[in-house]
């Protein structure tokens, strides 16, 4: 399984492209204030609104701030609220879906009928009323006050997409001879959902948080742009695409820096999250179209 | 006991019972009946949530009405005014009854105008646009997964896949901005074309109302301030729909019923249109009326993007001037929708497709 899964996933051109971005970032991320050519709250008037140049690969913003610097910094947020809010949901998730589809009956309708209601908000609709019952009303909150309340807001938008996959999973699995047997072996629920169920449901979890971390950056750059969650003048991605929205006539850097970064940071958890699939599942293979596995019977013709 | 009554009355009305009755009993009004049903409870926990929107603040809704310097007993004669002295379900069964009844959704507490009326004001502009940014997404999502299928493996169907990726990938307001960018010195860079002297309004769309009024230059001006808006929100449904169409029109063409009626010698076209894409068109229907949720929440960015004066807009302001009982407004009313239209997607797909089984 591990080597057939490398090899599979190294034929992906997806999968490797969307590799190299997710370790670029997560490298960025990681070293982001050693990186960084300046300090990212350095004003200065008399460097104000520079074009991308040597000194200042991204240009400068309308306080003369260095904008890679900022991006840099902004990045490290950006993928905290998206890999936290990726954890936060699979940890509710999971163990929901899991005793949903295992116990079926009334667990089962309770928590399906949570899920609905969730998915009855448009996503980002969601996440704002959420951040408005958060954030308090008034005076000032604090950077990881705002970053715990988005990773919150963003866990809870994405929760039903969990429940759902591994509730799917759950059922399709109750019902076969090794889970019979665990439970003739006086195995308690707990060791049949943990156990048993979850590890035979953990591809489709894998590829469902890869693909959800580029979402939740997405949402959270979203908040911050309309102004939620994050403190004013934090070099969060949202934030920093909202500040320079009105300069982008006379300096299209500000803007560009930013949404370019989270475009991408994006696009490299859809890739990975798309070749991780055709790795796991060759039958759902977007590129192999169904040839070479064990239903093959449906060729297409020419 | 049901029959003798059928019996005693006169022979048409009978007949339109019986009708009725025998309608009662296909599984499809059975399906329709039963999902309205399962519905409600969703609608009561959407609005439930909405209500607890205000209640769950840290904070006084009292005081934020009256105003933070107000006196205490300027605080207390609001308290009673708005009814917030009651116990809560009780407040929760008042606000559902004059949410449904009269349409009442509360005051603004900054602009103290009736909340409904702002939205009723707001909604046009979100329809249009979403409905714009829907017409565009599927004309070309359609068009360019077709394409992408029927040149597998082709330059075309490389193209459209990593456009329908990136479109994906690029956050709506990003995507606003360079637009603006690059279009702006063409297209007015915001706002709504306005026509309200011009001429009377009859479905308050802009573009329709031009035309009823067969003023083409307003319809154009209406056009130029569509356009950018509707192009930036249609971009994420425009990738998802691409993608659906290629993967389904694939499938189809896979079929045997698609090689029987090539082996026939009908002409490839007829093969195409007839045969598949008449067939892939199922799942296609459904992907577009489900993107109209990701169209609503794309809307509330893309319409601050774009100082586009619809319900997105409306609830952004709110956030920004803490508008409580605005937000809950907006936000009722896009989730209503939301839900509404979700549920007429569902009883299109299983009126659309016989094979779906009415459990």
């Amino acid at each position: 399984m591990g080597q057939r899964f490398v090899r599979a996933f190294r034929r992906s051109v997806s999968g490797r492209v969307g590799l190299l971005l997710v370790a670029v970032f997560l490298v960025v991320a990681a070293g982001e204030r050693r990186l960084a050519p300046w300090p990212p709250d350095q004003v200065s008037v008399e460097r104000a609104l520079l074009a991308p140049g040597p000194a200042h690969w991204l240009g400068t913003d309308d306080l003369g701030r260095d904008l890679l610097s900022r991006v840099l910094v902004g990045g490290r947020i950006s993928l905290l609220i998206g890999v936290f809010s990726v954890l936060v949901a699979a940890a509710l998730g999971v163990p929901l879906g899991l005793l949903a589809g295992y116990s079926g009956g009334f667990v089962d309708l309770a928590i399906s009928r949570l899920v609905d209601v969730i998915l009855a908000f448009p996503g980002i609709l969601l996440a704002i009323a959420l951040m408005a019952v958060l954030a308090p009303r008034q005076g000032d909150f604090t950077l990881e006050q705002g970053v715990a309340n988005l990773t919150l807001a963003v866990a809870v938008v994405n929760l039903p997409a969990y429940v759902r996959q591994v509730r799917a999973s759950a059922i399709g699995l109750r019902e076969l001879e090794f889970v019979t047997a665990s439970r003739a072996l006086g195995a308690g629920t707990f060791h049949i959902l943990f156990r048993v169920l979850l590890p035979n449901c953990l591809s489709p979890i894998l590829v469902l948080a890869t693909l959800g971390i580029g979402t939740a950056v997405l949402e959270a750059a979203a908040l911050g742009f309309v102004g939620l969650g994050i403190p004013p003048g934090t070099p969060e991605w949202g934030t920093l695409l909202a500040e320079n929205r009105s300069l982008f006539r006379e300096a299209w850097w500000t803007v560009v820096g930013p949404g370019l970064a989270v475009s991408l940071t994006v696009l490299g958890f859809n890739l990975l999250g798309d070749g991780l699939r055709d790795a796991l599942d060759p039958h759902t293979s977007s590129s192999s179209g169904g040839a070479g596995g064990a239903g093959a019977g449906r060729q297409e013709l020419p | 006991m049901l029959a003798r009554l059928l019996h005693r009355l006169p022979s048409p009305l009978a007949a339109l019972l019986r009708a009725c009755l025998g309608a009662a009993r296909s599984p499809w009004i059975h399906y329709v009946v039963r999902r309205l049903l399962v519905s409600l409870p969703t609608l009561l926990a959407v609005a439930a949530l909405c209500f607890s929107l205000v209640h769950l603040m840290p904070g006084d809704p009292a005081r934020a009405i009256a105003g933070e310097k107000a006196p205490e007993r300027e605080v207390e004669r609001v308290r009673k005014q708005y009814g917030l002295d009651r116990p809560l379900p009780e407040q929760f069964v008042r606000y559902l009854e004059q949410a449904v009844l009269r349409q009442d959704l509360g005051r603004s507490w900054l602009t103290k105008r009736p909340v409904a009326a702002e939205l009723g004001r707001t909604l046009p502009a979100t329809f249009e646009l979403t409905l714009a940014a829907m017409l565009i997404a599927s004309l070309v999502g359609v068009g360019a997964g077709s394409l992408a299928a029927l040149r597998r493996g082709g330059l075309w169907d490389h193209l459209t896949m990593v456009g329908a990726l990136a479109g994906v990938s690029v956050p709506v307001f990003f995507l606003g901005l360079l637009l603006l960018m690059a279009f702006g010195r063409w297209l007015p860079a915001g706002g709504r074309s306005d026509p309200t002297d011009l001429y009377e309004l009859r479905t308050r769309l802009v573009l329709l109302d031009a035309l009823l009024a067969g003023r083409l230059d307003r319809f154009l001006d209406g056009l130029r301030h569509l356009a950018l808006p509707a192009l930036a929100l249609a971009t994420i449904p425009m990738a998802v729909i691409a993608r659906m169409t290629r993967s389904s029109l694939l499938e189809v063409l896979s079929r045997d019923y698609v090689r029987t009626a090539r082996a026939k010698g009908l002409p490839e076209r007829s093969v195409l249109v007839r045969h598949a894409l008449r067939n892939a068109l199922v799942p296609i229907v459904t992907t577009v009326g489900l993107q109209f949720g990701s169209l609503l929440a794309g809307a509330v960015l893309t319409e601050t993007v774009f100082g586009w004066p619809g319900v997105g807009s409306y609830v952004v302001e709110a956030i920004a001037r803490r508008d409580l009982v605005a937000l809950q407004g907006g936000i009722l009313l896009i989730a209503t929708i939301f839900v509404a239209v979700n549920l007429a997607v569902d009883l299109l797909y299983a009126l659309l497709d016989p094979r779906i089984q009415l459990r």
